[in-house]
């Protein structure tokens, strides 16, 4: 099956465009696999660190109280109110923001004591809550668990997704645990005293839901993008193929016999050249075409007025009462039948001449062979009329030809001296070399043809005005010597002969190559340069 | 009747040429395009028998200037091309009939019989007057039903002449249509003919009027 460029252009292209974009997605989902697992350690660590120095200070550091009372000396200790909401405490100053700020998200817990236990309360949510409705909440903070265990490995203090028994044997450090076939990822600390360790763990699902959300993003772009990419590539393509259905349509269009050439305005420069050889192709088929039309509209006129000259003398015959007139009708009706039937075998010849391809092989021939061979065939006609053939042979050059074709040429050649030569003529045929061309000369004694009627005499059956009444021949040896002469990427030149009739040269170009033409050390002549 | 043949095959033209005089008309033949049309310009024939593929001028050409002289005579073109646009075209450059070659010399002269008898204004075949029937196709002629016997020649002067009713035709004129230019013409052959006929269809047929030719005169 044969695929439409365009077609194809689309296969490849989107695919290599989905091969490309599958790599770098793949990549960048990796990539930023690592980058979440990197951030999200840091957070857990940087979680840890903070309930470590909130504890600590807890534990031993002044109380927040203090700070707290040092700052804003009129508040008492024991009322000391820790509010963590976010809006107050942007306003507390720099000394304890960070400690505030690390946990911008805190739910509602205005009221802490200061107690573990009280802290702890109020701590749960600060770890466990994504309470969706929380208008501080954002969809990617992270459910992080902790637990505190004192030295005496008491569980102290714990959120609500922690479970009950230590994440990790870790003390310092990421670990990874599997708990209730949770995968957690757990960061340790444990104080500089060594009095209490702090994990702060994550569910990996935590992870994967980040990593699945980005590859959502990822597939989903792939799965809008690659239609679109495909619509645009396909219009795309089509657009710039369009000047390319448009010469389809407008061949596609034509007739056989409109042969008339494309046009070549708005093709691309791709296509100029194959358009260009096509145009030169039909150009060549056209003219062949033509050809054929005129031979076939020739042949047709040069059968039928012989044809129509047999039956007229048939009839005159048959009806005239007078034995001189049936006699000379009849008389008649012989010359027709032998002109038609050279003219048929000459027809025959030809059509051999174009369809055999055994006319095509050509070999190195000694010309003069061939034409003492046809004058040997054709001195008894010329006889006949006493006509003195002569044969001169300048040049024993053997050229590259098609010996039966040769013959045939000379023969027609030969033969169309012989009927145009009036009685008592002379013909000459001579061959010779001359400005690198092999030359075939035949000439006559006849009426010749004048200059001004060369061009028209090359035509095909064209016969002379003065020669039409003298000669009965048909104007097809004209036309086979034409077709033969180009065959042999040969020349025919009209002119006057010596004898002041027909001069008909045929010139067979010689190679410039000097191993060619074949030359036989057996001739042994010497040829000018 | 005097025709002139344009072709150039010999064959062909010697028998048109033998067949049409076996018809009783009187053929100039020519083989060449521009003598026909020199020929044209200084002769009058009845008839003209046209061969378009000529060798040195187109039938066609000779045919176009025929017409562009106003003479009106009647065209029969021969060709070999068969095809319609070159039938229309011939037509339509002047030719009254066509024949595509190969022919039936007995087709031809039918179709020349009817050339002539249009140009002559006639529908009918044969021509009535007076009681005398000619009929062209077989060269017959009655006399109140009666067969009378012609020569060639009387028949031919005979058919010019009613072809002509009411209009005098000139010796030279009736010599010109009984004479091709190979035949030699006795200078008083048209009046022995009309001798002949005068004495075969009744002395008051054909009128002489003196110095200028003969009449047959019309009915009214």
């Amino acid at each position: 099956m044969n695929l439409s460029l365009r077609q194809l252009l689309l296969a490849s292209l989107l695919t290599a465009s989905m091969i490309i974009w599958g790599i770098t997605a793949y990549l960048n989902y990796k990539l930023t696999c690592n980058e979440v697992t990197d951030l999200l350690n840091a957070e857990l660590a940087q979680s840890a660190k903070v309930l470590d120095t909130f504890v600590e200070g807890l534990l031993h550091g002044e109380p927040l109280a203090v700070h707290w009372k040092n700052d804003q000396s009129e508040a008492e200790i024991d009322n000391l109110d820790l509010d963590y909401k976010y809006n107050k405490a942007k306003k507390t100053n720099a000394n304890h923001s960070h400690l505030l700020s690390s946990n911008p998200n805190h739910p509602d817990s205005s009221d802490n004591n200061m107690g573990s236990k009280q802290l702890s309360e109020s701590l749960w949510d600060i770890f466990d809550g994504m309470v969706p409705t929380d208008p501080f909440g954002h969809k990617y903070e992270r459910k992080i668990a902790f637990q505190l265990w004192s030295k005496s490995d008491e569980l102290m203090l714990r959120s609500d997704s922690a479970p009950k028994f230590a994440f990790s044997s870790s003390i310092h450090g990421f670990s990874e645990t599997t708990i209730d076939g949770h995968l957690w990822h757990v960061f340790s600390i444990t104080n500089s005293d060594g009095e209490y360790v702090i994990h702060v763990g994550q569910k990996e699902e935590v992870r994967n839901q980040l990593t699945a959300e980005i590859t959502k993003q990822l597939v989903s772009q792939f799965l809008v993008g690659v239609p679109i990419l495909g619509i645009v590539i396909w219009f795309i393509v089509g657009f710039y193929l369009k000047p390319i259905s448009l010469l389809e349509r407008a061949l596609a269009k034509r007739e056989a016999n409109f042969l008339k050439p494309l046009s070549i305005k708005k093709l691309p420069k791709e296509i100029v050249p194959v358009v260009n050889e096509m145009n030169s192709l039909f150009k060549q088929l056209e003219q062949a075409l033509e050809h054929e039309r005129r031979f076939t509209a020739d042949a047709s006129h040069e059968l039928r007025t012989p044809l129509a000259g047999l039956l007229t003398q048939a009839q005159v015959a048959l009806k005239t009462n007078d034995d001189e007139v049936r006699k000379q009708a009849l008389k008649r009706i012989e010359q027709a039948v032998n002109r038609m039937t050279y003219m048929v075998q000459q027809l025959l010849t030809f059509s051999r001449i174009e369809s055999n391809s055994e006319f095509l092989n050509k070999s190195p021939t000694l010309i003069s062979y061939e034409i003492v061979q046809t004058i040997a065939d054709l001195e008894k006609e010329a006889h006949r009329k006493r006509i003195r053939m002569e044969f001169e042979e300048k040049t024993k050059t053997i050229i590259i030809v098609n010996p039966p074709l040769i013959n045939i040429l000379i023969r027609n050649l030969i033969d169309n001296a012989i009927k145009y030569t009036p009685h008592d003529g002379i013909i000459r045929v001579s061959i010779l070399e001359q400005d690198n061309a092999f030359k075939l000369c035949v000439e006559d004694s006849g009426p010749g043809i004048p200059p001004e009627q060369y061009a028209n005499s090359l035509k095909r059956f064209h016969r002379g005005i003065e020669t039409a009444q003298q000669a009965q021949g048909s104007g097809l040896g004209f036309s086979i010597v034409l077709r033969i002469v180009a065959i042999h990427e040969a020349t025919l030149a009209l002119g006057t002969s010596r004898f002041g009739g027909l001069k008909v040269t045929v010139s067979f170009p010689l190679p410039v190559d000097k191993t060619k033409p074949l030359k036989t050390g057996f001739f042994n002549i010497k040829r000018s340069a | 009747m005097r025709l002139l043949l344009v072709e150039d095959d010999e064959i062909l033209g010697d028998g048109l040429s033998a067949g049409l005089k076996m018809e009783g008309y009187a053929v100039d033949w020519l083989t060449n395009g521009k003598l026909a049309d020199e020929a044209l310009k200084t002769n009058t024939y009845e008839l003209i028998v046209l061969d378009l593929n000529l060798p040195d001028m187109n039938g066609m050409d000779i045919l176009k200037a025929l017409r562009a002289r106003k003479n009106e005579t009647p065209v029969m073109v021969l060709t070999a091309k068969d095809t319609l646009p070159d039938r229309v075209q011939g037509l339509d450059s002047g030719a009254d009939d066509f024949v595509i070659k190969p022919f039936e010399l007995d087709e031809v002269c039918a179709r020349l019989r009817a050339l002539a008898r249009r140009n002559e204004g006639r529908s009918v075949p044969t021509i009535e007057h007076r009681g005398i029937i000619l009929d062209p196709a077989s060269h017959q002629v009655t006399l109140n039903n009666q067969k009378v016997d012609l020569l060639q020649k009387e028949f031919e002067i005979l058919s010019f002449l009613m072809a002509n009713i009411g209009r005098v035709i000139s010796r030279a004129r009736l010599e010109e249509t009984l004479y091709s230019w190979n035949s030699d013409i006795e200078s008083n052959t048209v009046e022995v003919h009309i001798h002949y006929l005068r004495k075969k269809l009744g002395a008051s047929l054909i009128r002489t009027v003196r110095g200028v030719g003969y009449i047959i005169d019309s009915d009214d």
